[in-house]
């Protein structure tokens, strides 16, 4: 790896087509897209705070009228929606998206219209969910929408329709950011910056980015599926044709608690670079804060069914997510303790971010120890659906996540702007915030141990019950002036704040060797070797061996080993972002296959596997099964500069698709004629859903080779020009074909014998 | 990866009206879902425009 300043080549130019407004809608550059996310995660968090403080007005006494019963519904669904998916994820994605290229010393992420393409379609999601409001058909089934109140007849109106689709659509926008971030760091890292000397937010960017590829997209197969119910007819959810709830359940918290952690891994990143910071110190255990990080992402999705154990699972599930569940807190605990021995011995400086951190620390282990109640069982039995659940987890979030946000953004704001918020009201926002968040939040432990019940929209009038409530709803009042405070600061900030200069805080990474805002590309002087994690500190204090001090156990090996293998730097850009669509799509089938097998073992009789024609669907998946070796001919045509040979093997792979779609449509006729419908039974539920929804990413897939097909006959694929375009269509066509082996083993081969 | 191949291989795009176009035809098609499959099908009709347009821009380049 090169380790001399870079030469940065003068700006991209005539970047600027649009102006004003219309240069905010066409803006492909990550830092303003990054604003977008987190100016919007600000006005959806004034909306959730609004219906906060409606139901908090409603519970401050018992027995108050000031909401009906379906309001009160509708206002704790919406703002848990709000909160987790409008809220929480946008801000971070936006912190995500500001910083990153900035820490890894890239001009942009590595696909910058996907990146607007995300923002937007979150944006049009979110107004999707809140356009309800104006049908009169706002969701209330709450934010997890359980099963079988989400299905027709328990809940009539569309309210549940629109909570689908909203999200579905923000979810597209949500994995192509995912996508976007891992390819970003993988490919466009400064040199020298190799994995053990990226910055700690970066590497919690990543970890995040890989829990929304696999925990989202069994989610969206879940929502297509309780969409068909509604909408089709079809019977996933519907226990009186024999469904099972809990399946919604187990496709519903598999995506849930790792969201948690997609909600807490980027906050416990930004407090890994504010502590060291402020104290002066270098991060104590860089490779255990990250290691767990990395282990939290993955372990996450071991630990679901926690939030079952009243389900009854039976003995031997909740005593291995009970204990899973333990396990997680590990990590986290490794983290804290991190940063306390960070800050020990350091010359601590107060200010507003580092505030935030330490408020972090005192109080988010309060919601963690709460969350170990609840991986055991018997207690977990006890306290589920009091206010002792809802005390729990909004000090994990807000103390996690918020506080994080919070100091994040004060840490950040300078960057962004060039300016610094007011610090005095920004102390008067801190103190008004930790006094109004501990008073909502911790008289909710006592209440919910009382045994008041959450989402229900009044209380009897029992001792101590109302004198808590009176001071929960004061505290929540305390913290909605905070959150106007931080809005003047930053409406103040914006056009008097102090001049904040590149590097305000004597921070160490690169977003800070860089202009306060930066410019369009990034950066406009070279950049700093990157000898170790904090290349700023580097270079003023100059050493004759920097780079032996800064090498790290391990870490010789860890890059011999990447070097070796290359994998990364040989592969083009478009095809690892492919690779991570592969791989979360392959979650969507996994979601589809989990609800197949599920009710494949519970057969009812009437339509079933054995009806199916195993011969027939066999002799055109086997054109499936020959268009992968089509294109592979077809790319080593092109590989060779045989234009006329790739064109020849690439309509051929068109051709064998259009049969084997030809073949399922028929398949679907003939059983359409036998009147067998999607609504017939639990098995031709998921039997058309499944193979469907495999036939629809074939048509995608097919859109795509006619789309390089029709390129070909311009000419654009001479010399090698977008192989990398044509490597990932062709990949992507090998995925499709991969799926169909699983679906054709599963639901034919085994459907005939077992 | 040499200092030059880091910067070179990364240009930045003309800013873009496409990724918006293309979400409003995504937003459009799950919109006309719950409402009229009238918005559904202009929805299909704006993503292919957007995509075609972003085709074009990327060849531009």
């Amino acid at each position: 790896m090169a380790t001399v300043a870079q030469p940065i080549p003068p700006p991209a130019e005539a970047s600027e087509r649009y102006e004003g407004l219309l240069s905010w809608l066409a803006t492909t550059d990550h830092k303003r897209i990054g604003i977008l996310y987190i100016g919007s995660g600000v006005v959806f968090l004034a909306v959730a705070g609004f219906e906060a403080l409606l139901m908090r007005i409603q519970l401050t006494l018992p027995r108050l009228e000031f909401l009906s019963p379906t309001a009160y519904n509708a206002l704790f669904t919406m703002h848990g929606t709000t909160m987790v998916f409008l809220v929480g994820m946008p801000i971070l994605f936006g912190f995500i998206n500001y910083v990153v290229p900035l820490q890894i010393g890239a001009r942009d992420m590595a696909f910058p219209r996907l990146n607007a393409l995300s923002f937007w379609t979150f944006l049009f999601g979110a107004l999707i969910l809140h356009f309800s409001f104006l049908m009169n058909a706002v969701p209330d089934m709450g934010w997890y929408a359980y099963a079988p109140l989400n299905v027709r007849p328990y809940t009539n109106h569309p309210g549940v329709d629109f909570w689908i689709v909203s999200l579905l659509v923000t979810a597209v926008g949500s994995i192509a950011t995912a996508v976007n971030v891992v390819v970003t760091v993988a490919k466009l890292r400064a040199p020298g910056m190799t994995a053990f000397r990226l910055p700690i937010f970066t590497w919690m960017g990543v970890a995040t980015s890989a829990i929304a590829l696999y925990a989202l997209p069994p989610l969206a197969a879940a929502q297509v599926m309780l969409l068909f119910d509604r909408q089709l007819g079809t019977h996933f959810y519907n226990e009186r044709m024999g469904a099972d709830p809990l399946l919604w359940q187990h496709l519903f918290w598999f995506f849930g608690h790792p969201e948690v952690y997609i909600l807490i891994l980027p906050a416990f990143g930004m407090i890994s670079e504010i502590v060291p910071v402020f104290a002066g110190k270098r991060i104590f255990g860089y490779p255990f804060v990250v290691g767990s990080g990395i282990f939290i992402a993955f372990y996450s999705m071991l630990v679901w069914a926690h939030h079952m154990f009243t389900a009854g699972m039976g003995f031997i599930p909740e005593a291995f997510f009970g204990a899973t569940t333990m396990v997680i807190a590990i990590p986290t605990g490794v983290k804290i303790l991190n940063w306390l021995a960070t800050i020990w011995g350091g010359r601590i400086r107060f200010e507003i971010p580092m505030l935030y951190a330490l408020a972090l620390l005192v109080m988010f282990p309060i919601g963690g120890v709460t969350g170990v109640h609840f991986a055991t069982v018997p207690i977990d039995w006890q306290t589920t659906d009091t206010y002792y659940v809802v005390a729990h987890f909004h000090y994990v979030l807000v103390p996690g996540t918020i506080f994080a946000s919070l100091g994040g953004l004060y840490y950040w704001f300078p960057k962004m702007s060039g300016r610094m918020l007011d610090r005095r009201l920004g102390l008067w926002q801190f103190w008004l915030t930790i006094i109004g968040v501990n008073l909502t939040f911790f008289p909710m432990h006592v209440v919910g141990l009382m045994g008041m019940p959450r989402r229900v929209y009044t209380y009897p009038d029992l001792p101590w019950w109302g004198a808590v409530n009176v001071l929960v709803s004061l505290g929540a009042l305390i913290t909605a002036v905070g959150v106007l405070l931080l809005v003047l600061n930053i409406a103040y900030s914006l056009r008097r704040g102090r001049i904040a200069g590149d590097n305000p805080w004597d921070a160490w990474t690169l977003e800070w060797a860089t202009a306060s805002p930066p410019p369009p590309q990034n950066f406009t002087a070279p950049l700093p070797p990157v000898l170790s994690d904090r290349p700023l500190w580097d270079l003023a204090h100059p050493v004759p061996d920097r780079r032996e001090e800064a090498e790290r156990p391990g870490e010789g090996a860890m890059a011999a080993a990447a070097e070796q293998a290359g994998f990364v730097n040989r592969t083009p850009a478009t095809l690892l972002g492919m690779y991570a669509f592969i791989a979360s799509e392959g979650f969507f089938f996994g979601g589809l296959l989990t609800a197949f097998l599920y009710y494949r073992a519970r057969d009812g009789g009437g339509f079933g596997p054995h009806d199916l024609d195993v011969l027939q669907t066999a002799i055109f998946s086997v054109a499936l099964f020959a268009s992968s070796l089509t294109i592979v001919l077809a790319e080593r045509r092109l590989h060779h500069g045989d234009l006329g040979g790739f064109r020849t093997w690439w309509l051929a792979t068109i051709a064998l698709g259009v049969v084997f779609i030809g073949g399922q449509l028929f398949e679907y006729a003939t059983l359409y004629g036998e009147g067998v419908r999607l609504s017939t039974n639990l098995f031709s539920s998921a039997f058309f859903t499944l193979t469907g929804f495999h036939g629809l990413h074939v048509v995608i897939g097919l859109i795509a080779l006619g789309i390089v097909a029709w390129l070909t006959s311009r000419g654009e694929f001479r010399d090698g020009r977008h192989a990398g375009a044509v490597q990932a269509v062709a990949w992507y066509w090998h995925f499709v074909d991969m799926v169909w082996v699983v679906v054709f083993t599963v639901v034919y081969v085994l459907g005939v014998l077992l | 990866m040499s200092a030059d191949e880091h910067e070179l291989e990364h240009e930045l795009p003309h800013e873009s009206l496409s990724p918006i176009t293309m979400a409003a035809g995504i937003g459009l098609l799950g919109f006309g879902l719950l409402t009229s499959l009238v918005f559904s099908v202009v929805g299909l009709a704006v993503m292919a425009w957007a995509l075609a347009s972003w085709i074009g821009e990327m060849l531009h380049e």
